[in-house]
């Protein structure tokens, strides 16, 4: 480890505001708001991940090699996610 | 002469884990790309099928897989201080958690299907396109997720006896911190899915 890992107490926070995020989702999926809906929860879904991926897997103390690594793989996602939307979206 | 610590690589090991990882962020993302196209496809039917969806048993599951990576991150740090009844302890709540959701799963999907409700049954091939479309991806995504949890509680049984045996320790915690990226990654996977299949409007 390049640096030393974060103490108890912090993984006690970070899950305490996944927990209430999740609670937020809910709620916010009450209100019916169709799109709006579904990009708020698709949005605080992609909070909590980044929550467990930074500080759960640990990659805010990782060197910094981990975290490019990472955005690369995202990026290939992203470029998959792209191809298939000039795909569909042309037909 | 054989020396056991010659092939002793934590970090790449770490590097390893990571571009593991990184192939099921691909092989879970392209399926969310078919549900982001069949969504768009079928938006209404998505939102009927998804009211059908236990919201509560869904929120409640992803409270437990949160609860159970808190626990990963707790035994890590009990291997680090050193304290293995402690780390075993959180290694068994993590297990436990990874079973309750495993039963809750086999609990939505057996009433999913006593209601006819499964990939080409006979009333499911009555209803609507975008409906079948919305269980097909149901039942495969979820599926795929819940093999993952049960593959990951057999890595941890595995953790967990090596930590008995002295094989993984506060000086090799490398075997568990990679156990504990897996677990994490399953329960991102998680995060994404509750709301695409339980909260749809």
């Amino acid at each position: 480890m390049t640096h030393d890992r974060p103490s108890g107490r912090l993984y006690v926070k970070i899950w305490a505001a996944l927990v209430a995020l999740t609670a937020v989702t809910v709620g916010a999926a009450g209100l019916d708001l169709r799109h709006v809906s579904t990009l708020t929860a698709l949005g605080i879904a992609v909070v909590k991940a980044s929550l467990v991926v930074l500080y759960f897997m640990h990659l805010r103390y990782e060197r910094a090699m981990f975290r490019v690594m990472f955005l690369v793989a995202l990026a290939t996602l992203g470029v998959f996610f792209g191809l298939m939307f000039f795909d569909y979206g042309y037909r | 002469m054989t020396d056991e610590h010659a092939h002793h690589d934590p970090l790449g090991g770490r590097i390893g884990m990571w571009v593991f990882l990184f192939s099921e962020v691909l092989l879970f993302g392209t399926l969310f790309i078919a549900y982001a196209v069949d969504l768009n496809l079928y938006r209404t039917a998505f939102s009927v099928c998804s009211r059908n969806l236990d919201r509560l048993l869904g929120a409640g599951n992803t409270i437990v897989l949160l609860t159970s990576s808190l626990t990963m991150a707790l035994a890590i740090v009990a291997l680090g201080a050193g304290r293995r009844r402690r780390c075993l302890g959180f290694l068994s709540a993590t297990m436990f958690l990874g079973v309750a959701f495993l039963a809750v799963k086999a609990l939505e999907w057996g009433h999913k299907i006593a209601h006819e409700v499964y990939p080409q049954a006979e009333a499911m091939l009555r209803r609507p396109a975008g409906e079948q479309t919305f269980y097909g991806l149901y039942y495969i995504m979820t599926g795929l997720h819940a093999l993952h949890v049960a593959i990951g509680i057999g890595a941890i049984v595995v953790v967990a006896a090596m930590v008995i045996r002295g094989r993984v320790s506060a000086d090799r915690p490398g075997l568990m911190q990679n156990v504990g990226l897996y677990w994490h990654l399953v329960d991102v996977v998680w995060i994404f899915l509750f709301p695409l299949f339980y909260l749809v409007r």
